[in-house]
């Protein structure tokens, strides 16, 4: 690990401030990802900007038809919270099976969807649920949020404060974990609200989470598991890596998706 | 043998635990000295390249910089020692290409060490290595075995251009391509066994000192056994007197063989420690680990049977290719050639023909793993062996039963490897894991799994392995003026509980509770010799060497307490840490007798020194069952039953979890572990974000039973346990794998492992032949 400076602010007006400051500086909001590639020497921010202490950062609410998370809430705390529980299981399930249990106690759903990771598994669910990630600046719809591997909407200093996510009528996510690093290899999350059906898909694209048009479509016209036989995304610009081929990956993301739809059917 | 309560045959807790899982492990990460200075390796990021040096001025500038070693500074040492090169079959020798402690002007693999930094802090070692001025100019690397031994390939070494670093083999060719020639059925196989990587929870760490005014060295590190690496660093590398090394080793947490050899970084630090007057510390990043410490397996082979009709085993015979890497590391080239000494298995086969050829890769090392070359050699003959079944159409248990050596013909000498099985029940073995893992039932449960749109299927391994042979250890136990017991042993617990086990030997003579009895291991300065942990010969060598010296000392102290109780030593027995005149109340304790006037140290000192008379032959059964997910090629592993023979069982406990954890490893060599380099010789697998090891959810419930059968070579039967599980498991799970895709598509081979996208793949192209 390089040297860096440490900044530890109390509201997000000092965070912005502080990121503004120091060139190169990287907000902390977890660090599960940025400490382990600091730690190999291949990020170098010059300064950290911890939002551990921002007061108000993290919590989960139900405003109305919605549930709006807290951009520094743990994963832990999403997954074992009774109103998420209660109204949208399938996030609670998905927060439960993020990495490891030291990751889950110290990862945010706010430094997931920022990082947005090609094989993360917060991002599949913000992008099928049509989550409205909320910044200091404004506020930002998952159609419009995820830009590709690595890339988001966030501008220039804005930062996360809270994720509002509508409640479904059913939805459910399954996930194909890489047999090394239990990242998602596919993860497919299925919403259904009212008619309107989405589908997000996470890990198998090099242009990182996308919705799934095809199968959207098979289940929009019925929501069932069958609807998907033989419908399949175009899978040319999949990962192809060791661990799976694109075609593989192609393959998983019409099983994934059937598995979650019998999921979010409680079969 | 007498029960005694704390004594051999008990499944007692591990004395261990307590300490351990309370924070109270001393692992190498954790010692540190006054003064200490930190180490870092500069490695190398190409294969194959050639590289120099710019003016390194600059860099021993920096800012906490102590030292930078290169090549041009250690002319002085010899190269890390190969014990174990082998010659070719014609009697020549071919190039035994050792690594020097630093590279010298080549990198022969990703990971080649080529300096070495101290400075004051490790981040500033770091920074150092980061700006050493190296100029690498790449070299066409030799990365696949095959690859490297077809006509015009690159060289690792240009001495030898053929990069085969040897060519052996054992058994009468001609008679066996004649029985070929002639047979009713001859099966072949070309199957892998894939490399893999070790990864120890604790990586490996070392500390050198040195005292100038006795001009002697300090060797902390974590390893598995200190006296071989004392040895061989003092005598072959540092070239001094070994009584001028003392080395010491604390816990270890994990070792599977690998920890066994001296690696570069030892004479590195001693070196360094020589030179700054200073301690210096090095402890391997996982990454270092997965480039810096010997790799395991990776053969290539092929293997073939000739049967009769019947499907009695003629002859056979192998021909595998051992990847060495680009240098013989300290066992490397034997352990290949030690699997061909084993391709007999359990079989009465009597024509064998092994070829062994040791290849040269710009790879890492490749050494002995848990196991070492009795893996791939049950796991070759055992898939073989189910090949050979299933173009005869007999059963897994048919084939094996027509051609079992029987009990009756033990002690049986095997046609190759100059081999002598003293025992062994084949038969009763694998009829006992059928019966267990209710072999019966599969085809009931292979319905249901087919209503769930499942694939099932059932696999059997019976193998037989070597453990325990060669040198003996020489033990010492001593009673203590408090009453309590030492017992100075040469080997080296990695975590496998030698306190615990060691233990219930001595209190089988001393009768008392393990928490009085006390094991002192790795360190040089207070054990005398030793030949360290591995080849299963903890219990079998150092355990019966620990109960000699404890029978003798019990001896001595009843001679003590005949004086002291005036009665015939015949007369005597040892209960609860005293002597008592049988059938009396007449009695001395311990304390008693240690505090004695007159009585010294070696009064109360007990040497037990077993060298055994040949290896012992664990064996047993194994039987997997299957599930595979079609969609996603997923296998899970449903039932799991093992039926063993280890001759007598010290602590069942014990024994369990090494069964167990082998088979765990097994299970990941076989599911998940691969070792990937790219054509440039990159390894692709150097995290564990991409290393896939096995985690406790992808583990079965074991259902273990032991059948043993005492060895008759050991003097209390005992057979060695700790490299069994990985042995069996590995045929037993494939051989699963491929009965449920037999059974599903018609597939009759996939290698390990059998990844989720490799059987996925497997079934893809399968329903693509069988549609056309």
């Amino acid at each position: 690990m390089y040297a860096f400076a440490y900044h530890r602010p109390g509201t997000v007006r000092q965070a912005q401030s502080a990121l503004h400051k120091h060139e190169d500086s990287k907000l902390l909001a977890g660090g599960q990802t940025l400490i382990p590639t600091m730690k190999q020497r291949l990020a170098s921010p010059s300064a950290l900007i911890d939002l551990g202490h921002v007061a108000g950062l993290a919590g989960i609410e139900k405003k109305g038809r919605n549930i709006v998370i807290g951009a520094m809430t743990r994963h832990a705390d999403v997954a074992s919270s009774a109103v998420v529980q209660e109204h949208l299981p399938a996030l609670a399930d998905l927060a439960a099976h993020i990495g490891d249990p030291a990751v889950r106690h110290r990862g945010t759903i706010g430094g997931s969807l920022a990082n947005n990771d090609p094989s993360a598994d917060y991002p599949a669910a913000a992008l099928a649920l049509g989550a409205t990630i909320i910044t200091n600046k404004r506020k930002i719809a998952a159609d419009d949020y995820f830009q590709g591997m690595f890339t988001t909407a966030l501008e220039e200093g804005e930062i996360i404060t809270k994720v509002s996510f509508p409640m479904p009528s059913k939805a459910a996510y399954a996930k194909f974990p890489n047999p090394a690093s239990r990242y998602a290899m596919v993860g497919v999350f299925v919403a259904k609200k009212g008619s309107d059906v989405r589908v997000a898909v996470t890990g198998a694209s090099n242009d990182g989470v996308f919705r799934a048009a095809p199968l959207e479509a098979a289940l929009h016209t019925k929501f069932n598991a069958k609807s998907l036989e033989g419908v399949s995304v175009d899978h040319t610009s999949f990962i192809s890596d060791i661990h799976g081929s694109a075609d593989y990956r192609g393959n998983l993301v019409t099983v994934m998706a059937k598995r979650a739809v019998l999921k979010a059917q409680g079969k | 043998m007498a029960v005694k309560k704390f004594g051999v045959g008990q499944a007692l807790r591990r004395v261990e635990d307590q300490r351990l899982l309370t924070g109270g492990g001393l692992f190498m990460a954790d010692f540190n000295f006054d003064r200490q200075l930190h180490g870092f390796v500069l490695r190398s990021p190409h294969a194959h390249a050639q590289f120099s040096f710019g003016d390194l001025t600059a860099v021993r500038a920096m800012k906490g910089v102590r030292l930078v070693l290169t090549a041009a500074d250690l002319a002085h040492l010899g190269p890390v020692p190969c014990l174990a090169p082998l010659p070719n079959d014609d009697g020549s020798q071919n190039l035994v290409a050792m690594a020097p402690v630093l590279a010298e002007g080549v990198a022969r693999h990703v990971g080649d060490a080529v300096a070495f930094i101290v400075a004051d802090s490790l981040e500033q070692a770091r920074d150092a290595a980061e700006a050493v001025p190296v100029t690498y100019v790449p070299k066409k690397p030799v990365v696949d075995m095959r690859l490297a031994l077809t006509k015009g390939a690159a060289a690792v070494w240009d001495k030898q251009p053929d990069n085969i670093a040897y060519d052996a083999s054992m058994g009468d060719k001609a008679k066996v391509d004649a029985v070929f020639a002639k047979a009713a059925h001859v099966v072949s196989l070309e199957i892998e066994n894939n490399r893999l990587i070790t990864n120890y929870m604790e990586t490996r760490g070392a500390i050198g000192d040195y005292d100038a005014a006795t001009q002697s060295y300090t060797l902390h590190l974590s390893s598995q056994g200190v006296h071989g690496i004392r040895d061989s660093v003092a005598n072959l590398v540092l070239k001094i007197a070994p009584d001028k090394l003392r080395v010491i080793t604390g816990d270890v947490g994990g070792g599977f063989g690998t920890k066994t050899f001296v690696y570069r970084e030892y004479p590195l630090v001693l070196e360094a420690a020589k030179i700054l007057k200073r301690p210096v510390k090095w402890i391997a990043e996982r990454s270092d680990h997965f480039v810096g410490d010997c790799h395991g397996r990776d053969n290539l082979s092929v293997a073939e049977v000739a049967m009769d009709s019947r499907g009695k085993f003629l002859a056979m015979r192998f021909d595998i290719l051992g990847n060495l890497g680009a240098y013989l590391s300290q066992y490397g080239p034997y352990i290949p050639y030690l699997g061909g000494t084993m391709m007999t298995g359990v079989y009465k086969t009597p024509l064998i023909h092994v070829r062994v050829r040791g290849i040269y890769t710009n790879t890492v090392p490749v050494d002995a793993y848990r196991g070492a070359g009795r893996p791939e050699a049950a796991y070759m003959l055992e898939r073989l062996v189910d090949r050979a079944a299933r173009k005869l159409k007999l059963s897994q248990a048919e084939i094996r039963r027509r051609n079992f050596i029987s009990p009756a013909a033990m002690p049986y000498k095997t046609p190759i490897g100059q081999r002598s099985y003293d025992t062994g029940e084949f038969d009763g073995h694998m009829t006992r894991a059928l019966e267990a893992a209710q072999w019966d039932g599969f085809a009931q449960r292979l319905k249901e799994s087919r209503k769930q749109g499942l694939v099932r299927g059932i696999g059997l391994a019976s193998y037989i392995e070597c453990t325990a042979w060669g040198e003996g250890e020489d033990v010492k136990v001593t009673l203590e003026k408090d009453g309590s017991v030492t017992i100075y042993s040469g080997t080296q617990s990695n975590g496998q509980g030698h306190a615990t086990a060691y233990a219930q030997f001595a209190a089988q003579h001393l009768d008392v509770p393990l928490e009085r009895i006390k094991v002192v291991q790795g360190d040089t300065a207070k054990v005398r010799t030793g030949n360290g942990t591995g080849g299963s010969r903890s219990i079998p060598v150092g355990g019966i060497s620990v109960f000699r010296a404890s029978e003798h000392l019990a001896g001595k102290l009843k001679d003590i307490a005949a004086g002291a109780l005036e009665a015939a030593v015949s007369d005597l027995e040892i209960v609860d840490g005293h002597v008592v005149v049988a059938g009396t109340d007449r009695r001395i304790s311990f304390v008693d007798i240690a505090k004695r006037d007159g009585v010294t140290e070696a009064m109360r000192s007990g040497q037990g020194d077993f060298v055994p008379p040949d290896a012992t032959y664990p064996n047993g059964s194994h039987v997997a069952e299957v599930v595979i997910d079609p969609d996603t090629g997923r296998v899970t592993i449903a039932r799991y039953t093992i039926c063993d023979d280890f001759g007598l069982a010290v602590n069942p406990m014990l024994l369990a979890g090494q069964v167990h954890g082998g088979v765990a490893q097994g299970i990941g060599q076989a599911l998940l572990e691969r070792t990937v380099y790219d054509a440039e010789g990159q390894l692709i697998t150097a995290s564990l974000m991409d290393y896939a090891l096995p985690r406790a959810n992808d583990m079965p419930s074991f259902d273990f039973e032991t059948r043993n059968v005492p060895s008759t070579t050991n003097p209390m039967g005992i057979k060695g346990a700790g490299e069994a599980g990985s042995i069996g498991s590995c045929p037993a799970v494939m051989n699963a794998v491929v009965d449920a895709l037999h059974r599903a598509y018609g597939i009759t081979h996939i290698d390990m492992p059998a990844t989720p996208q490799a059987v996925w793949a497997a079934i893809q192209s399968a329903k693509v032949q069988a549609a056309e």
